[in-house]
């Protein structure tokens, strides 16, 4: 088994042999004699595919771009290893987690959020990506639910009109939010979120990558989302 | 003329260089040679009243295109000013300042929502468009005189990919995301334009002299380095922040904090304010340096002169704008042949279109698909590409 050099999930995938991520080294992938090639459907190039299926190399391409993707997804791949009943508890356990979490949050207002992939120019979530389906799941209305493309660039006029409650920054293992970050948004004092407060950071990894691990993205970004409910529960 | 090698070749520039010297009228070339010939010998009374007479009509010519061209920027910022997310109306406007000025307060308490983005999102931003499409254009005027070269602009020289060089770097190494961020990238941009100007000038200058040639060439080769290196920055980057560069590098007219819109004001209008200087000698400059020469006017000087300051405009437009290409090539271009050659009037005409150009440019990216934005740069090389091909065949056809 190889995997590519950001896999991090289980510990176990940083010590695999690594082949490379959206350039992968067609030698060292076809080195390794893979049976089964699983690729994201955004990072698999054509000519790629091409050359894999020249090589006689099996692929399977991933498209998850909803929850019901990736719990069926994961029933997929037990089909493929005839491992159905795993792949069944996984994909239960991933549905229980999410229907928990819902109905913790379901009876609060849904509170306005933006979702700051990057501050300067303004890049956010929209209609389409998985990120904005999940911020519904979690008790939140996407300000930028009218964008017309996944990741837009958000325009500063549709932001103080939106006027979100809570500003979500992704970000990296043990990472604050950035201070360049938050001084871009103290130029707007006067948004809800920044008079409440409510400046939040959430894991990235968990959220960017839909995978098994997403009850847990989920969860965190409930809790991001709506603190309040989530009072008296210690941080899973 | 120089042995720089334009000559043997005919190519585009050279066409465009011939249209250049026929469309330049007569009175022009007299009028240019004045202070040479007062130097030399002094001219017959007659010739003098004669391009006495021209220099008045032609100031006033000026005075009339660059009022009017004035006039037509300020009504179209007052326009833009009304589209964006939501439309705000002239009169909508007018209350909300009345509104403001009477509580002396521009918070939300004050002027609400639509206040806010009236004055703290459009108008600033409206605003920069307007200096940095001047900009672009005023150096772009510059640059294409100083190389006898249409296909001069700021871009072409590498001073702007060795800016977003720096900026690459800068997020890169994690100065972007760092508390100094919102100075800090600005200023590394600006160090690698300064950094890929000291180069191509290096480059370029044989035994103490600028040939232009080789300058050109080496802001090519320079140009293709800087890319190679930053597409391989956004290799080592991590993901999160490859496509944050990549949105910047795209362009930008939001502007993060609004003391950067006064120290970009400064700096520009002190650059414009040298070039402004120099008009007379770039007049002389586009008819040859041997002509220049001639003429009494200090070539390698003069040279060396514009083309730092244009660099140093560059260098501050980029830190703040990112890459927004076309209008330093196009404008200068339309209104070279709108109204003449002479870099007087070329110069600051130039100025007010660039500003409107890109004035139009960032509304239509704002609006288009508004709530998102569309990046400027993509709008200024999708308008502004199609239209110097179109001037090109125009230009051909007229030749022939």
């Amino acid at each position: 088994m190889a995997v590519t050099p950001f896999c991090d999930y289980p510990p176990q995938a940083a010590t695999k042999p690594k082949v490379g991520y959206t350039n992968p080294s067609i030698e060292a992938l076809v080195g390794h004699d893979p049976d089964l090639v699983l690729a994201p459907r955004e990072f698999m190039r054509a000519d790629l595919l091409g050359t894999l299926e020249q090589l006689r190399v099996p692929v399977l391409v991933f498209s998850a771009g909803s929850v019901a993707d990736i719990t069926a997804h994961a029933q997929t791949l037990g089909r493929i290893f005839h491992r159905e009943s795993q792949a069944d508890i996984v994909a239960t356990a991933i549905r229980r987690q999410i229907a928990a979490i819902q109905s913790k949050v379901r009876a609060i207002p849904p509170r306005r959020v933006l979702y700051v992939l990057n501050s300067h120019p303004l890049i956010t979530v929209g209609p389409g990506s998985f990120i904005h389906e999940l911020i519904g799941l979690a008790g939140g209305s996407n300000v930028a639910a009218d964008a017309a493309m996944p990741y837009p660039r958000l325009s500063m006029e549709a932001v103080l009109k939106g006027d979100p409650e809570v500003l979500l920054f992704p970000v990296g293992k043990a990472e604050g939010i950035p201070p360049g970050e938050q001084q871009v948004w103290r130029q707007w004092p006067d948004l809800s979120a920044l008079r409440q407060g409510r400046l939040r950071s959430i894991p990235s990894d968990l959220l960017n990558r839909p995978g098994p691990r997403i009850g847990e993205g989920l969860e965190a970004l409930a809790r991001a989302i709506h603190p309040e409910a989530f009072a008296g529960e210690p941080r899973p | 003329m120089q042995t720089d090698g334009m000559m043997q070749r005919p190519s585009i520039h050279q066409n465009m260089q011939n249209m250049q010297n026929m469309t330049q009228d007569m009175a022009e070339q007299e009028q240019d040679s004045r202070p040479h010939s007062e130097r030399a010998n002094r001219p017959a009374p007659r010739i003098m009243d004669r391009s006495r007479r021209i220099a008045r009509s032609r100031s006033t010519k000026a005075f009339r295109v660059l009022g009017s061209l004035a006039a037509g920027l300020i009504l179209l910022m007052i326009l833009c000013l009304q589209l964006g997310t939501e439309y705000i109306g002239l009169q909508r406007m007018v209350d909300l300042i009345l509104r403001a000025l009477r509580q002396g307060d521009w918070g939300r308490e004050s002027i609400g929502t639509t206040g806010m983005i009236l004055f703290h999102v459009r108008l600033p931003r409206i605003l920069l468009s307007v200096i940095v499409g001047a900009s672009l254009a005023s150096v772009g005027v510059v640059l294409q005189a100083l190389l006898r070269n249409p296909l001069a602009d700021p871009y072409v020289v590498g001073v702007s990919s060795g800016a977003s060089l720096g900026a690459a770097l800068a997020i890169l190494f994690g100065i972007g995301t760092s508390f100094l961020a919102l100075t800090a990238l600005p200023l590394c941009a600006f160090a690698g334009g300064l950094l890929s100007l000291v180069l191509v000038y290096r480059l370029g200058a044989t035994q103490g002299r600028l040939s232009i040639h080789s300058l050109l060439l080496a802001g090519v080769i320079l140009n293709a380095i800087f890319s190679a290196l930053i597409m391989f920055s956004t290799l080592l980057m991590d993901p999160n922040r490859s496509f944050g560069l990549m949105a910047w590098l795209m362009g930008t007219l939001t502007l993060q904090v609004s003391p950067g819109l006064t120290v970009l004001l400064v700096y520009i209008l002190v650059g414009l304010a040298l070039l402004l200087t120099q008009l007379r000698s770039l007049n002389l400059m586009t008819l040859g340096e041997e002509s220049a020469r001639a003429c009494g006017v200090d070539t390698e000087r003069v040279k060396k002169r514009l083309f730092v300051t244009a660099a140093l405009v560059t260098g501050a437009v980029v830190s703040v704008s990112g890459m927004i290409g076309f209008v330093g090539m196009v404008v200068p271009h339309a209104v070279r042949l709108l109204f003449g050659a002479d870099h007087r009037l070329l110069f600051p005409a130039s100025a007010l279109v660039g500003g409107m150009a890109l004035l139009l440019a960032d509304t239509a990216a704002r609006t288009l698909l508004a709530p998102t934005e569309i990046p400027v740069g993509i709008v200024t090389a999708l308008a502004g590409g199609p239209l110097f091909l179109y001037l090109l065949l125009w230009r051909k056809d007229r030749l022939a």
